[in-house]
Parts: structure tokens; C-alpha cells; sequence
């Protein structure tokens, strides 16, 4: 939050030294466009009262729509990570400054086709303000996994936040939903209904389900009450079913209390005295990237890590040795070693094993902090040996950056590793070829098993390989071509937040 | 004609204080403390407190927040764009974190990074110790 605050709350100084920073470098904007503190704050519709992210009055004045464009820009120059790749178009053609802001970046595709920017986005400050105590959300406690999101759609449950109104009602990994509220989810055409009872917005609604279990061969009803509902972010750690040796550890979120449950965990299995490790960060879309690189630490200790860089921020060309934001020396991020007094007291050792590798269960919901883990250590030569299928490509970060109101989110950082490679915008692709291709196994998700079950298909698939260095005959082999990396395997997106609910499903 | 500042400020202190937690009422010092009986006004009182240290923003806590831990971490609300992917994803910074003490008969919420006490009204605690 830090982070956030800085950035929200020291506009104004920050837009004070890109004065400097423009200045220095001759003009930063393209086509003659002054620097962003020119127009950072004029709003057509200025705020007013106190900013709760900076418990300051707002630094809204009265300005006008095009203002806040010429401040979209100005800052699109300067901080964007491919402002040379932005189109120069005409601000009148776009009736909002957000519509503005859509278009100003880079248009061009990665090597698999994708948008090379797929982060780029706006959301209403005063929502994206809200704070929760870590992990809490309203909900079920219900990760859905979203199969298909458009007619004939199908959704799944992913997995269950223990204690959660879910696991009260007897939900687990891989029951279907077929039915919500009475509105047949497959081809219903009322989606509005399906996302309301999906993705329940406050704790305290009720919704009705028609579900089929795993394995059932008929149908039953389940009422869910969405409550305020605690993530666990590590769950199942210790050894694999009938393989002593070989430890699991479900890893879901990097938030704050992944600080102490990681710290738990790693204890528990170094106490356990396993050989290998299967992280499982298939539904790991990130978050702090210190969690990240303690994880890192305690996979490979501290004899591999020791003076490492874990990641690297690089800025684009105009801020090469400075944060533009911050104006902090850029400086490689660590392997963390110790607690940071996110979930525990600061400065206690963190535990480690003596591995020589670690088995990484991926998907395309694996993101962002998950991937740095992956980076991090291969940059020091850790062994990764990555299974599932392909990640979610998100080597950037961003400052959310609010201005009249609206907060735009731009992509302004690379992670890179310590060998400098931070290439992997199409994601991780477990025996793929390439600098992005990691050793392993294309394995599709399997809902027919429990996560941590020895025989659910990507944990197979990884002890498998363990023993004999093979994938399983009816996965990819290692070695495989990009392209056939990218194809979709059955795992859909999980969406963890109810933001995005009403535009999950379509028509 | 207003109150002087000093006197409006303390009206408005004891109006905080009687609905959930105000900075310059709370005692010092204090031991670790937990929740005792969490209800609808406790919790209130917490969320209130909570929000006025962090300047207004809504704050989602879990029923049982404080009531078996005297540490409570702050975050912002988890967001995910139309893709369902982690709004941010990798994130530099630190949470917010507050201390629950038990001084006398006042529960006390202590904002870490600035040590701004907040007494909390309403809400019953016991040192963390004789909880357990």
C-alpha cells in the first residue's frame, strides 16, 4: 500500500521533479505537449473534501476535458514503458479522457499474436480506494473456475477456502454449476443473474444453486449466504500421498499473509524432510512482490541466493537509473531472507530447503508475482521444472496513477532477472522452446481430483517426471514448439474478485 | 458563531469517541489484546476507527477480525480487470498494520507505522494472553 500511497499522494512532488526530469531532457512530450504537472489536476469535474488515500484535501482545480487528456498524454510520454509505440491521434475523436486513455498504447502483438499490452486500464478512483483486511473479500469462499464464459458456458469450482460458507455447504474442487437462481447457466440469456449470484458483491445475499458434484451422477440444490469470507493463501503443505519424499504446498494469493503461512509451511516441509517440492501456483495471480522473492529464498536458500538480484525494475528509456515516480535510485530487488513484517515481525531468519529444484503447477491464471518466482530463480540458476500449461505473461508493473477522479493504469516496468531476461510477455510455457520455455510438461487442469491428490493429472504429471525426467504420454512433451505450448488447455480464468462479474459472462 | 477551533476539536472528539475511536482519547501504553463477544457495534466501531486512520476509504473486515489475533493487516480491496487477472499483481509496497492493547478498561487500536492511538468505544477486549 506503500507503493499506492506514494504514488497517489505525492502527484504533485512527483509531477514537481518530472518538471526537472523533462527539463533535463529537452521536452518529454510528443508533438510539443508540456510536461504532465502543466495539467495534472485540472479536472472538468474537480473533487472536492479529502482524498482518503492521502487524508488531504484533493488537488482537483477547475480545468476542462481536454486538460485531462493533455495530461493523459504528457504522462503517456513520459512514463509509458513503450511511449514510442504509442499512435499519435487526435484527442477531439475521443469523448472522454478515458476513451483517450484506451488508445494510448502500443498496438503492437507479441510473437504468439497477443496484444503486446494486455494491463492497460482504468477503474473510478474512489473504488479502487476501498481496503479490506487482508484476504477478506464477500463471497462464498468458492474459487469458480470459468471454463467458458459465452454460451454454452461452464463453470467450476476451482477450490474451497476452508471454514468458508462453500465448504459448509459441501462444495469441492470440480462440482458443477449448471444452474443459478433458477437461470440455466450453460445457455441462460439472463447473464445478469448468473453474475449476481456467482460473484456476490456484499456479504449477507443468498443465492440459490443447482449443482453436480464431482463424480455425482445427479443434481442437487445448494443455497449459498456470501459472508466476509478469509483467504487462506497456502494451504495443503506437506508430503504427497505415498511418496514421503515429495512435498506439495498449495500457494493461491502473495498477500500479506502469505508472509507467515509461507514461513509455516516451508517449516513444516523442511521439518518433514522432503527431497523435492511441487509448488502449486496454478491459481496464483500474484500480489507482493517481496512474498515472492521470500518464496524464492526458501526454495533455493541461501547459497544460491546470496548477493542475487531477484528482479530487476526497468523503466523505459528517459528514467534508466532513477524510479520517475519515487525518485529512489533503481536498485535490484533482493532475495528476501528474512520476514518484512507483513504478517510477521520483521527481521526473524525465514527457513529454507536444500533442494535442487522445485516443480512449479502453472496455468493461466499463474501471474505477475507468481511468474517472478519462476524468473527469480532461474536467473540464478535454480532449477524450475514447470508442469500444467503456459502462464499468464505479465512481466510488468505499473504506478495506478489517479487524476480527476479516475485512476489509469499504464504499464511503466519490466521485471527482470538477474541474467536480465524479463522477455515472457506470452507467458512461462512448460516445455516450451525459447528463453520463455521452461523444462516440463503440458498438462491440462483436471477437476476430477482434489488439489495435492497424487493422482489429479498435474501432480501426477510432476511426480511422474520427477522419477523418470518424462512427461506423461498424454501430455506435450519437453521440447515443444511455442504455438503448440499456447494451445488452450482446459483450464479456464478464476476470477478471485467480484469486480469483474458483470462482464464475465456474456450473451 | 463557531466554537474555537481547539473546543470544536474536542467536541468533535467526544462525538468520535461516542460513536467508535478518536486519536487524542486513547490512554497509553497497553498490552496485546483480542475481541471479546464480537457484534454488530463492535464491529462498526473497529471498521470506523480503521477508516479514520487511513483518511476515509471503505474498509472490508472479516467478522472475526482482531478477535483471535491483536494484529490486523490492512490492504486495498482486491481488484481484477475484465480478464479476471490481478489488477496489479506485483506490488512493492507494505500493508497497513494495527495493534489491538488493552489499557484499563479501553480497548486501544494503535496504527503502526504512525503509532496514532485510537480508543474504541463499545468494543470489549482481553490481554491475547488470557484469551488463550
Amino acid at each position: 500500500m506503500d507503493r499506492f500511497r506514494i504514488t497517489c499522494g505525492s502527484r504533485r512532488a512527483a509531477a514537481a521533479a518530472l518538471i526537472l526530469l523533462v527539463a533535463s531532457c529537452g521536452g518529454g512530450g510528443t508533438g510539443g505537449t508540456l510536461p504532465e504537472s502543466v495539467y495534472a489536476a485540472k479536472c472538468a469535474s474537480p473533487r472536492s473534501g479529502i482524498d482518503a488515500a492521502t487524508g488531504k484535501p484533493y488537488p482537483d482545480v477547475p480545468g476542462t476535458v481536454d486538460d485531462e487528456k493533455k495530461w493523459l498524454r504528457a504522462w503517456t510520454d513520459d512514463l509509458y514503458l513503450w511511449y514510442r509505440e504509442v499512435p499519435s491521434v487526435d484527442p477531439a475523436a475521443y469523448a472522454t479522457p478515458a476513451a483517450y486513455f484506451a488508445v494510448l498504447k502500443t498496438q503492437a502483438v507479441t510473437a504468439s499474436g497477443k496484444p503486446k499490452d494486455r494491463f492497460h486500464f482504468t477503474y473510478p478512483t474512489a473504488e479502487w480506494e476501498a481496503l479490506s483486511q487482508s484476504g477478506v473479500q464477500a463471497g462464498y469462499g468458492a474459487q469458480w473456475a470459468v471454463l467458458s464464459p459465452a454460451p454454452p458456458r461452464e463453470v467450476v469450482v476451482a477450490y474451497i477456502e476452508p471454514g468458508s460458507p462453500a465448504a459448509a455447504a459441501g462444495l469441492a474442487r470440480g462440482a458443477q454449476v449448471l444452474a443459478v437462481d433458477g437461470v440455466d447457466l450453460a445457455n441462460g440469456t439472463d447473464v445478469t443473474t448468473l453474475n449476481a449470484g456467482l460473484f456476490p458483491s456484499t456479504s449477507g445475499e443468498s443465492h440459490s444453486f443447482s449443482i453436480l458434484d464431482s463424480g455425482a451422477a445427479v443434481s442437487r440444490t445448494v443455497v449459498l449466504s456470501s459472508a466476509n469470507v478469509v483467504s487462506h493463501p497456502v494451504q495443503d503443505a506437506g508430503p504427497v500421498a505415498g511418496h514421503p519424499t515429495v512435498g506439495y504446498m498449495l500457494f493461491n494469493d502473495h498477500l500479506a499473509t502469505a508472509e507467515k503461512a509461507l514461513f509455516d509451511a516451508i517449516t513444516s516441509l523442511r521439518t518433514a524432510g522432503i527431497a523435492d517440492l511441487v509448488v502449486d501456483m496454478r491459481y496464483n495471480g500474484g500480489g507482493y512482490l517481496v512474498v515472492a522473492s521470500q518464496l524464492a529464498y526458501m526454495l533455493a536458500g541461501p547459497t544460491v541466493t546470496s548477493g542475487k538480484a531477484f528482479e530487476r525494475e526497468a523503466f523505459n528509456d528517459k528514467h534508466p537509473t532513477t524510479d520517475p515516480v519515487t525518485g529512489e535510485a533503481l536498485t535490484p530487488f533482493p532475495f528476501v531472507g528474512t520476514t518484512v513484517g507483513l504478517s510477521e515481525p520483521s527481521g526473524t531468519p525465514l527457513p529454507y530447503l536444500t533442494l535442487s529444484r522445485v516443480f512449479v503447477l502453472t496455468g493461466p491464471d499463474t501471474c505477475s508475482a507468481s511468474e517472478s518466482v519462476i524468473n527469480g530463480l532461474r536467473g540464478v540458476d535454480f532449477q524450475v521444472v514447470q508442469v500444467g500449461s503456459t502462464t499468464c505473461g505479465k512481466p510488468y508493473a505499473f504506478y495506478p496513477q489517479d487524476n480527476c477522479g479516475t485512476t489509469y493504469f499504464s504499464i511503466e516496468m519490466q521485471g527482470q532477472n538477474a541474467k536480465g531476461f524479463g522477455d515472457y510477455g506470452d507467458g512461462f510455457v512448460p516445455g516450451g522452446a525459447g528463453a520463455a520455455g521452461v523444462p516440463g510438461c503440458q498438462v491440462a487442469d483436471d477437476f476430477g481430483h482434489a488439489l495435492g491428490d497424487p493422482a489429479e493429472a498435474l501432480l501426477a504429471a510432476a511426480v511422474g517426471y520427477m522419477a523418470t525426467g518424462t512427461c506423461p504420454a498424454a501430455s506435450v512433451a519437453v521440447g515443444h514448439a511455442l504455438g503448440a505450448a499456447h494451445a488452450p488447455a482446459r483450464g479456464g480464468i478464476a476470477p478471485k474478485s467480484p469486480w469483474q462479474t458483470n462482464r464475465m459472462f456474456r450473451r | 458563531m463557531s466554537p474555537a477551533p481547539s473546543l470544536a476539536a474536542s467536541l468533535g472528539c467526544a462525538a468520535l469517541l461516542a460513536a467508535a475511536g478518536c486519536r487524542t482519547a486513547a490512554p497509553p501504553g497497553g498490552v496485546p489484546a483480542v475481541v471479546m463477544q464480537p457484534d454488530t457495534g463492535s464491529r462498526a466501531a473497529l471498521s470506523r476507527a480503521v477508516r479514520e486512520a487511513l483518511g476515509g476509504a471503505p474498509v472490508l473486515l472479516a467478522d472475526d477480525a482482531l478477535v483471535t489475533q491483536s494484529t490486523l493487516v490492512v490492504d486495498r480491496l482486491p481488484r481484477r480487470d475484465e480478464t479476471g487477472l490481478v489488477v496489479g499483481g506485483r506490488e512493492f509496497g507494505r500493508p497497513e498494520r494495527f495493534d489491538l492493547l488493552l489499557t484499563g478498561s479501553t480497548c486501544v487500536l494503535v496504527r503502526e507505522k504512525t503509532g496514532e492511538r485510537f480508543a474504541l468505544a463499545g468494543v470489549s477486549c482481553a490481554p491475547l494472553a488470557a484469551k488463550r
